[in-house]
């Protein structure tokens, strides 16, 4: 009994240790007996997220490895976690077997339209809610507001149809793939909340120096509202690259696929073919990958923000 | 100064200021209205006149190539909303929602609170638990393809898992978006336990809170906001799947995964538009209830901070 | 020649009136301090004078030139910030070059016109020699001190060589030291710029070491303009009398009584004379004010109790309750200071007693 009781106060006790130990860090507490409890606790964890990290990498090392390996054998072996009979060239020949190396040369020109014009749209929209007054502005908010709830799945078809009856934007076009995304309200908000960071000492210096509005905008607020507006491309990168439901609606010829409807073909090609649509399908995810690992920061500020309080 | 000047300024001296500061503020004006109407040219002819395009194909009927259409009345939102066609799809989308968001929430809750801790590399584990961010919904559905594919999927003959079966097959699809959503959900949990300050953790800590005490007393309402975003965009995001579905199923099997935006998709041509039109109005309404509804239920229980 | 001349000047934000019916002249190559509490309109009167704020009434004079309605850009004007505004994204070089870019600038008595890359080169060395700033022309303001980031702020305003300085507050983002000693350099500036300087602050120290006129003002309204000690020594009314000098002036309210040729107030039982007593009337309600200078402890005079003693090191305040008012009184460190509780009787030196109207406010003496 008395044991029990002095059980949680002890606890209590190690406790506060543990939270010294950490802010003082580990070199001159080692050999004491807490640190190697706390040793095989880290141990615990360092398992428990290798488990983890096992558990979301399996699907992609499952299509890694059937990308590599030729496709009959592998199912013959009754499908195990190392490749059969590699192909290394595989994602070379993803890349230019059929379409799938137009169809990455459409996304790439698609996303480019798509980012730069949204990128200028929503700087000057941007710039026009921060820092300009003007009648019906709060109107002017409201209807950008408002565009957020319009995803295109909910006017797909009345997209389509005007893209179909307008003919200088031309069905199987980069026009007709981009139209819709030429402008965010994503982008404007985020912008803008940039741009509201920008002190308004630095306005008026600017003014003082004669900057009008496209002298302060380019030389001074981009400039100062840079991380942002990075953090706004990346994520603009991602979405449009990683589009779908636009340009599976729109195209017409399978000439005008872009990466993400051309990795449809998979659903529908011979077994034992399909290695090379699983070869595009990572292939299509690298230029994304490349861009998480690079811009990590941005995107993560990207992501999060209107998410994370404040 | 010279005389010149000086004249001028005799010359302008009372009525000058007003007409100035009226043409400073037009030319404001002009300049925001400039700025904003590239946006303003998108926003209408691809939001908002298609909306209301939509509303007005509802009206009416079409013939098969478009060319004539007649007026049949508001009736016909009452037939398609009240019919098989909407309900079915609706009960799919609302299904998938069902299958992804709380699993979704609940396994990105998981892998953000054990990569939240000073570890040595923990930075390698947070990377690759935000990795699957990187993966569009089609390249999703590759690597689930992989996966469950009945033909050549590993696990194509598991029976939950069952492609072929209409009592699995929607779930089964589900799984592919519960994992490429992982590493958003991960990002913003993450950064949302990042926010919390250190010492309020630490004050639970002395006030003698164990671990699974805090976890539920401190650090979930102080993450809720995080958590209530998560829950609108994971919604809004399962009732607009599609890719999924086109690239796992095709609607199949019996049109078990016929999700709203699935067959909104297959009522382009143009004498079924109306109806798909009907369906997109439908939609549009039931995103706007369902992000609504969670913010007015959630909001209540949720801790705003200041 | 460059003065700036406000005529009846009034700004209006909606129902706010920050800067109410101003009438003053700042003549050219003066140093003029706007001193005030904040909020009381100096730094919108600043403003008007950039051109960052309109003139809602009135007229405002540059040199001869009304400038109601001449853009921020054509005033022949340049401002330091309070925060600076330094652009982060740029250099020194860059910042301090920014000026030059846009405008047109007399070259050797000719037309005026654009500089060239040389040209603008060639000035902004100058300008960052005369500021000690020569060897950081290439870094970015991140990476500069306060008082290195306040140099970088007034060499971008001496670069296009303005007929008139404006400052809003440049020294009070910077430590106690620094400060003291920027005040120095300023005047020095001032002094080899020989142009005007309008000088923006709620420090009175700053007004009194670097002035040659202060405008006092109070709710948007000027109070007073003169020479430091002009303020100091005949404030014109109770809220200067308050605002200037520290600790600031005591001041008791007292009936004024004139007998013959003998002038006194009465606070309380006590009576105390009153050299020059101006327009005073008999029996008027008065505030009398006095320096903690001018007071000193008397055999008999105004009893008043000690509450605390401040050691300055080379003079002690002594901090008294009079009436229910608190009076401070500022003496030499020698002999032993009083303990509180200790009751003190006070005499005021009568030459330097002033005289405010109770209902008023203004000065009568």
């Amino acid at each position: 009994m008395a044991i029990d009781t002095h059980a949680p106060r002890l606890d209590e006790t190690g406790r506060h240790r543990r939270l010294r130990l950490r802010r003082r860090g580990s070199a001159r507490w080692s050999g004491r007996p807490g640190v190697r409890a706390r040793w095989a606790k880290n141990a615990g964890w360092y398992i428990f997220l290798t488990a983890l990290s096992l558990l979301v990498l399996y699907p992609i090392w499952m299509t890694i490895v059937r990308a590599i390996s030729t496709p009959l054998p592998y199912i013959d072996e009754g499908q195990p976690l190392w490749w059969v009979r590699p192909q290394w060239d595989i994602f070379w020949r993803a890349f230019t077997l059929g379409d799938m190396g137009r169809a990455f040369f459409i996304s790439a020109i698609m996303t480019t339209v798509i980012v730069v014009a949204q990128v200028l749209t929503s700087v000057l929209a941007a710039y026009a809610f921060a820092f300009l007054e003007f009648p019906l502005k709060r109107l002017m908010f409201v209807v950008v507001i408002a565009t957020l709830m319009l995803p295109i799945e909910v006017t797909l078809i009345a997209n389509v149809k005007t893209i179909r009856e307008v003919a200088w934007l031309g069905v199987d076009s980069i026009q007709s793939l981009s139209a819709p995304f030429l402008a965010t309200a994503f982008g404007i908000f985020l912008i803008r909340q940039g741009f509201m960071g920008v002190p308004k000492d630095l306005r008026d210096a600017a003014t003082l120096d004669g900057f009008g509005h496209m002298g302060f905008l380019w030389r001074v607020a981009v400039p100062v509202a840079r991380p942002i507006i990075a953090s706004f491309i990346v994520v603009s990168f991602l979405s449009a690259w990683n589009q779908y439901t636009w340009p599976r609606a729109v195209t017409e010829t399978s000439s005008w696929n872009t990466v993400q409807i051309a990795l449809r073909e998979v659903s529908t090609t011979r077994v034992d073919q399909l290695n090379i649509g699983f070869a595009a399908a990572i292939v299509a995810a690298l230029p994304i990958l490349a861009i998480l690992i690079i811009f990590q920061r941005h995107l993560i500020r990207g992501l999060t923000a209107g998410a994370v309080k404040g | 100064m010279s005389t010149e000047v000086q004249a001028e300024a005799g010359e302008h001296a009372a009525p000058a200021p007003r007409r100035h500061r009226t043409s400073r503020r037009t030319r404001e004006a002009l300049v925001g209205y400039l700025f904003l109407v590239p946006s303003l040219v998108i926003f209408g002819a691809f939001f908002f006149y298609p909306f209301g395009r939509l509303i007005w194909l509802g009206l009416h009927q079409q013939n098969r190539t478009g060319t004539a259409t007649r007026w049949v009345g508001i009736e016909q939102y009452g037939e398609v909303l009240g019919g098989e066609e909407f309900s079915q799809g609706l009960w799919h989308s609302v299904q998938y929602l069902i299958y992804t968001v709380p699993l979704g929430l609940v396994l990105g809750l998981l892998l953000a609170v054990a990569a939240h801790r000073r570890l040595k590399g923990i930075k390698i584990f947070q990377t690759i638990f935000a990795s699957t961010v990187a993966s569009s919904v089609a390249v999703a559905s590759v690597i689930f393809f992989v996966l469950i594919n009945p033909q050549v999927g590993k696990f194509g003959r598991v029976s939950w898992l069952d492609l072929e079966n209409p009592d699995s097959a929607l779930f089964a699809v589900s799984l592919s978006s519960v994992w490429q959503n992982l590493g958003l959900t991960f990002i913003i949990v993450l950064a949302g336990l990042q926010a919390i300050p250190d010492e309020i953790i630490e004050a639970s800590i002395l006030d003698g809170f164990g671990p699974v005490r805090r976890f539920f007393r401190v650090t979930v309402p102080l993450i809720a906001p995080t958590l209530l975003f998560l829950v609108v965009v994971l919604s809004i995001f399962a009732l607009q799947a599609f890719a999924q579905i086109d690239i796992l199923t095709q609607g199949g099997p019996a049109g078990s995964t016929e999700t709203l935006v699935f067959k909104i998709f297959n009522l382009q041509q143009p004498a079924k538009q109306p109806i798909g039109s009907i369906l997109a109005v439908g939609l549009f309404g039931v995103t706007m209830i369902v992000s609504l509804g969670q913010f007015m239920i959630l909001e209540r229980r949720v801790h705003y901070g200041n | 020649m460059s003065g700036v001349v406000f005529e009846g000047v009034t700004k209006r934000f909606g129902e706010v009136v920050a800067v109410d019916d101003l009438t003053l002249e700042i003549a050219d190559q003066e140093f003029m301090v706007l001193l005030g509490p904040s909020g009381c309109g100096k730094t919108t009167a600043l403003r008007m004078i950039a051109g960052l704020d309109d003139v809602t009434a009135g007229v405002l004079r540059i040199g001869d030139r009304v400038v109601n309605d001449i853009d921020a850009k054509d005033r022949d004007i340049a401002m330091v910030f309070q925060s600076y505004a330094l652009y982060p994204h740029m250099t020194v070089r860059k910042n301090v070059e920014s000026p030059l870019l846009t405008r047109a600038f007399p070259v050797d008595d000719g037309a005026p016109r654009k500089l060239t890359g040389e040209e603008r080169e060639k000035r902004v060395k100058e300008a960052a020699a005369t500021l000690g700033l020569s060897d950081l022309l290439d870094r970015k303001p991140g990476a500069l001190s306060g008082g290195q980031r306040q140099r970088v702020a007034l060499a971008r305003s001496i670069v296009r060589r303005p007929e008139v300085f404006l400052m809003d507050e440049p020294l009070s983002n910077l430590d106690a030291k620094l400060r003291a000693q920027t005040r120095v350099e300023l005047v020095e500036l001032h002094r080899r710029l020989a142009t005007t300087f309008i000088y923006v602050t709620h420090d009175q120290v700053e007004a009194m070491t670097m002035a040659s006129r202060i405008a006092i003002i109070e709710n948007g309204r000027l109070q007073q303009v003169g020479r430091p000690q002009d303020v100091y020594e005949r404030p014109a009314n109770l809220f200067v009398a308050r605002f200037i000098g520290n600790p600031p002036m005591n001041t008791l309210p007292a009936l004024f009584s004139r007998n013959g040729t003998a002038s006194q107030v009465v606070c309380g039982e006590t009576r105390l004379s009153v050299s020059e007593p101006g327009s005073a009337a008999d029996g008027q309600a008065v505030d009398f004010g006095v320096r903690p200078e001018h007071l000193t402890v008397a055999a008999d005079g105004l009893p008043a109790e000690v509450k605390a003693v401040e050691m300055l090191g080379h003079e002690r305040h002594l901090v008294c309750d009079v009436n229910g008012a608190a009076v401070v009184i500022r003496q030499p460190t020698e002999g032993a200071p009083p303990q509180p509780g200790e009751v003190l009787h006070l005499s005021a030196d009568p030459a330097e007693v002033h005289l405010f109207d109770a209902e008023t406010s203004e000065r009568l003496n």
